[in-house]
């Protein structure tokens, strides 16, 4: 279970994270959205170890804060970027992970690895030669091979075509049942609806509206007079239709 | 911890074998600069005759005749010294094969060719050089032949010597009278011989048969240590040279891969991983002290056996390389430290090292260095890389001396060592 307590950090004059409170329980998919700018990647930062926040505290239950490495071991992160060495194969690349976490290296170990995203048969092709999807289901693999109970996955499906997006919200939703802790950010409020158990829409650093998706709905769906549809509404009520930069 | 140490060192190696480019720079480009440097270098001096140092000890008519006929052989190329001590010490530089020393009664020995005696000669030599001494003492015996008949021709020399030779037939009290008087008659043959010579003017000398075991020359050789001052070729400078290139290469290689893994998001992966960022850095830093240690002992594998650059303390050099390897990846977290962006720390970083590998003695060195730009090498590691390659290569000197050079680009990598973890602070201050 990972638990975010009243989260503050500044970079300079900038106050990115403002009193950010959160739980992600076993087996539950929590969404991050909000526009950009709003906070969601510093307060992924500071939920897995990479960035110490100005006050308040992440606890991974069970293991302390996330800076500890025994806390590390517990989670996996997908980076929004493409986190990748584009010269090592698909199994150099899974292997050189699992070493850093300790985990198996076996064949069969990786092997599996490879399969859940569906990279079995190119996992000796260096990741150069590889699609963006391919790439972002490889992205996944990283943060999957070392079984962690905590997953922190930002934008996971950015940029990829639809079946491979779909194969990825499977995996993430096969992981939640089998006992892990998602913490998701995205901009697609489609991929929020179909996977999020819980949706915590983010602006300006604080968390605006936070709750199942028929409970934000029912909450904040009225816009001028109007119900809204879906999430999409929600998240323009709360967070307003000016462009951001 | 190890494992995971290892993991990430073997991951920047086997990505750095895998970047064409990189390999280029770490290990093709630095062998290129060695050989070609080496070439253009040797072709500046005089290939081809062999350096020796004359030393004529007593004056006289024989042993000048000697040392010109030495001054004029194509295949020599003769310093005359004014003494034997002088003349050592020209050939512990390196500065001469060998010494030839006419020592004192050359021209009394010399005048004993006829009744068995030869020309003395002391050939002082670098053991390190020995095929160049067996044929040098070709050469001398060559010449020695060649004043021999020079001898026999000269009606002067020739006549004065039968003359000395029946006076000592007439003194002898050893030879019965029908003895002398036979030789006398001999010997008076030869004057008339050298008369009517000397009427009909200097004639070349058919080549003598029959004359294999007589020797003009005794050589007494005399080994002597050379102090290794200067070097036995160009390539013995050039390949130091080269590996600063390599050194070059690696620091770019490992600043770069820092470099990437910030611009791809990877650091961010490692950092997420469980281990501290400093291990993070002490992991890419050993594949950095292992790339500049492979890539130094191609290297000087390389010289040593097609170029012949034999080491002469292999220990010390060992020693040399390994701190020359820590103290060049010292550098490369330096650069990575000291500039937070990926695009920063590469650009910034390439400008930094190849300027200091061009001051430090890479592309021009230091011995041809114009004084102002050799005072200004001093900032460079890599100039004090190459004095720490140098020293167990070829130079030589006191162990304290060898040492003394290692420390010094020791120091340079403390210093960079210190700024680094400045430069990390202020990293670890912006998580």
């Amino acid at each position: 279970m990972l638990i975010l307590r009243d989260l503050r950090r500044a970079f300079g004059s900038l106050q990115a994270v403002d009193g950010v409170s959160l739980q992600v329980n076993r087996s539950e998919v929590v969404g991050l959205l909000g526009p950009n700018g709003a906070g969601k990647s510093t307060t992924v930062a500071m939920a897995t170890g990479l960035l110490r926040p100005d006050s308040g505290e992440v606890e991974i239950v069970g293991y302390g804060e996330p800076m500890r490495v025994r806390a590390r071991r517990e989670v996996g992160l997908a980076p929004q970027e493409l986190a990748l060495y584009e010269g090592l194969t698909a199994i150099e690349t899974l292997i050189f992970f699992a070493r850093l976490y300790g985990a198996p290296v076996h064949s069969g170990a990786i092997q599996s690895g490879l399969e859940e995203v569906g990279l079995a048969s190119r996992g000796k092709d260096r990741i150069g030669t590889y699609s963006g999807g391919m790439k972002r289901r490889l992205n996944l693999a990283v943060a999957l091979i070392h079984k962690p109970s905590i997953l922190v996955l930002d934008e996971p499906t950015a940029g990829v075509d639809p079946q491979s997006r779909a194969h990825v919200r499977e995996i993430i939703r096969q992981r939640a049942a089998a006992g892990c802790a998602v913490l998701v950010t995205t901009h697609d409020m489609e991929e929020a609806e179909k996977i999020c158990d819980r949706i915590a829409v983010m602006d300006q650093g604080k968390i605006r509206a936070h709750g199942t998706l028929s409970q934000l709905v029912a909450a904040h769906g009225i816009s001028q007079g109007t119900h809204a549809r879906g999430l999409e509404e929600v998240l323009l009520n709360l967070t307003g239709r000016s462009l951001r930069e | 911890m190890i494992s995971q140490v290892l993991a990430i060192a073997i991951k920047d190696l086997r990505l750095l074998s895998r970047d064409r480019g990189a390999l280029f720079f770490t290990i093709i480009f630095p062998v290129i600069i060695a050989v070609l440097f080496g070439m253009v270098f040797g072709r500046m001096s005089t290939p081809g005759a062999l350096d020796v140092v004359v030393v004529v000890t007593e004056e006289g008519p024989l042993a000048r005749s000697f040392a010109t006929a030495l001054q004029a052989d194509p295949a020599l190329r003769v310093e005359i010294a004014e003494n034997k001590e002088r003349a050592v010490e020209i050939v512990r530089r390196g500065k001469a094969a060998a010494a030839i020393i006419l020592p004192d009664g050359f021209d009394a020995r010399a005048e004993t060719l006829f009744t068995g005696g030869s020309m003395p000669l002391d050939l002082l030599g670098d053991p390190s050089r020995a095929a160049e001494l067996g044929l040098l003492e070709g050469k001398l015996m060559e010449i020695g032949f060649r004043q021999f008949m020079l001898a026999v021709t000269d009606s002067d020399r020739l006549g004065r010597q039968t003359t000395d030779i029946k006076r000592q037939l007439e003194n002898s009290k050893d030879l019965s009278e029908g003895e002398r008087s036979a030789i006398t008659k001999i010997f008076a043959g030869t004057q008339e011989l050298s008369a009517v010579r000397k009427a009909e003017g200097e004639k070349q000398t058919k080549k003598v048969d029959g004359m294999s075991e007589f020797r003009p020359v005794r050589i007494r050789t005399e080994m002597i240590a050379q102090n290794k001052a200067d070097p036995p070729s160009t390539y013995a400078v050039t390949f130091p040279q080269g590996i600063v290139w390599g050194l070059a290469g690696c620091v770019m290689a490992f600043v770069t891969t820092l470099a990437s893994e910030r611009a791809q998001g990877t650091l961010t992966r490692l950092r997420a991983a469980p281990l501290s960022m400093h291990l993070i850095l002490a992991s890419k830093g050993l594949a950095c002290v292992v790339s500049s240690m492979i890539m130094q002992s191609l290297i000087l594998a390389l010289g040593w056996f097609v170029f012949d650059i034999r080491p002469i303390n292999l220990p010390m050099l060992l020693f040399a390389m390994l701190v020359i390897a820590i103290s060049f990846t010292a550098l490369a977290m330096m650069i990575a430290a000291l500039f937070r962006s990926g695009g920063g720390t590469d650009g910034a970083g390439r400008a930094l090292i190849l300027v200091l590998a061009i001051v430090g003695g890479g592309s021009i060195p230091l011995v041809f260095m114009p004084p102002v730009l050799k005072s200004i090498s001093v900032v460079s590691p890599f100039r004090w890389a190459i004095a720490a390659l140098e020293g167990p290569l070829w130079r030589g000197g006191s162990i304290s001396d060898q040492f003394a050079s290692i420390g010094s680009i020791a120091i340079v990598g403390l210093v960079c060592a210190v700024i680094s973890l400045g430069g990390m602070a202020r990293w670890r201050r912006g998580m």
